[in-house]
């Protein structure tokens, strides 16, 4: 059953731990964390006071003025880590027909900060918004611009399903490659989260921690806003042996659900129904998944009914069964947290170590997991899970492994 | 008046020329347009850069018409009200 699954070869990332795949993979399998305090001109009116920006991104390192009047921060982030994996996977040299390479690009904001300094211009200083707002604001402008600089002419599209839109695009992106309509796929997404408005309206729903995002743990308040991208290129299996081309893990198995419910409220059964998919279309038993890659947003209700849904799927096999959330160091980067955390995911698999919970502080028994608190720990399993479970009930289970694994 | 207006030629052949990176100022009102491959995103931003530097609204005709840096400039400067006229 494992020849369903696909090769992944390329990894890029832009994110509040690192700019660059080795520094991620080593600072957050090192649980580092990237939460701080906000600079004052963020915090000054908000319920909360830090936050995981990618701050040490400069946009004039990868781009010209020419491209980045067309670019805004959350495709400049997309391209920049396009560009890593794309490096990364040695594609730019092979002579794939450029009809058979698709790009799916996950966002749940899209170009919001152009949007953001528009309204400034219009409402506050009787001016017009930028000429090229309309093109940056698209949520589909980071895809426009990897398939350019990589001259992919199959399909090329975006997904927009709030905090599940990468883990999605990374799910579409199997499907099209399972289904032998392209041969490589770069996949993944992007979210930039730092601009007032946007803050702001986060702090309007009250889900944002005053402190620091605790997943899993008793005191939890709600999320740290993170922002960044994370890119994959996958390819279909023995491609890459061919080519001479390292193959950094297996994407072996995907789900995709909707809650059919609340706007907010998540409900297990969705989350149930994508983990066992994602480990059904895998060839996996849920007793093969050695380590899980929570959602784990730190929101009451969130940490509550996906540590029941995991319960529900996994039944006795919990006990041995580590579950972390990597939004305890990244924070919640939207959009682009399932790719981010699909990266983490495979660090971990690779390393065999798994990432802490950060910031725990007290277990509850509504979360009844082994959440690996603030420490990381040593582990040997070959397969794992990535789960994103977004507002709006719409869900994204990934199953995946190591580059030879075995059942 | 003259001056003034030499001055404002000169402003909008730097906003050319920041938009082509043309830093060894090649670019000046002679240059024909088809030789620096000017395209529309580079016209939309010199036209922005034009109303905001003297909050004026341009509405040129095609961009295509003009033959030189020269003409584009002068129908750009067309747009400035005289001194002590109303528009």
């Amino acid at each position: 059953m494992l020849s369903h699954g696909v090769e992944i070869t390329g990894r890029g990332v832009v994110s509040s731990l690192g700019l660059d795949i080795s520094t991620f993979e080593k600072s957050i399998l090192a649980g580092e964390s990237a939460i701080k305090p906000l600079p004052a001109s963020f915090s000054s009116g908000l319920r909360f006071s830090t936050g995981a920006p990618v701050s040490e991104f400069t946009p004039e390192s990868y781009f010209d003025q020419r491209a980045l009047n067309t670019l805004d921060r959350f495709a400049q982030f997309a391209t920049v880590a396009a560009r890593q994996a794309w490096q990364e996977s040695g594609l730019a040299s092979a002579k794939t027909p450029p009809e058979r390479i698709a790009v799916i690009t996950g966002t749940a904001n899209a170009g919001i900060d152009v949007l953001e300094l528009g309204f400034k211009r219009i409402f506050i200083e009787n001016k017009s918004p930028l000429p090229l707002t309309i093109p940056m604001n698209m949520a589909s402008s980071p895809a426009s611009r990897i398939a350019r600089e990589i001259g992919a002419r199959g399909p090329v599209f975006t997904v927009s399903s709030a905090c599940a839109s990468s883990g999605q695009a990374v799910a579409l992106a199997l499907l099209l490659l399972q289904s032998g309509i392209v041969d490589v796929a770069v996949a993944g997404g992007s979210d930039s989260c730092y601009s007032l408005g946007y803050l702001k309206a986060w702090d309007s729903l009250r889900v944002v921690s005053s402190d620091i995002c605790r997943p899993f743990s008793k005191d939890r308040r709600g999320i740290t806003i993170g922002e960044g991208a994370g890119i994959i290129v996958m390819e279909r299996t023995g491609r890459a042996v061919s080519r001479g081309t390292k193959v950094r893990g297996r994407l072996l198995g995907a789900a995709m659900s909707s809650d059919a419910g609340d706007i907010i409220l998540p409900d297990p059964a969705g989350m149930i129904q994508a983990m066992q998919g994602a480990i059904e279309s895998a060839g996996l038993d849920p007793r093969h998944i050695g380590y899980i890659n929570a959602h784990g947003t730190g929101t009451i209700a969130n940490d509550k009914f996906e540590s029941l849904a995991i319960r529900k799927t996994f039944g006795g096999h919990c006990d041995s069964l580590p579950v972390t959330s990597s939004k305890s160091a990244l924070g919640h980067a939207m959009g682009a947290s399932g790719a981010l955390e699909l990266l983490v995911t495979l660090a971990a698999l690779n390393a065999q170590i798994v990432p802490p919970t950060l910031n725990f502080t007290e277990p509850d028994p509504e979360c009844c997991l082994d959440v690996v608190p603030n420490i990381p720990r040593a582990a040997q399993f070959e397969f794992a899970l990535s789960n994103s479970f977004a507002f709006g009930g719409l869900n994204v289970s990934l199953a995946l492994g190591r580059e030879d694994s075995r059942i | 008046m003259s001056d003034e207006k030499e001055l404002n030629r000169q402003k909008v052949i730097e906003f050319i020329r920041s938009e082509k990176s043309d830093s060894v100022e090649t670019i000046n009102m002679a240059t024909p347009i088809e030789s620096i491959q000017i395209d529309s995103i580079d016209v939309m931003h010199v036209i922005f850069k034009f109303e905001e530097e003297f909050g004026v609204h341009v509405d040129l005709p095609q961009f295509t018409q003009f033959k030189t840096i020269g003409d584009f400039v002068e129908a750009l400067l067309a747009f400035i009200p005289e001194k002590g006229k109303h528009t």
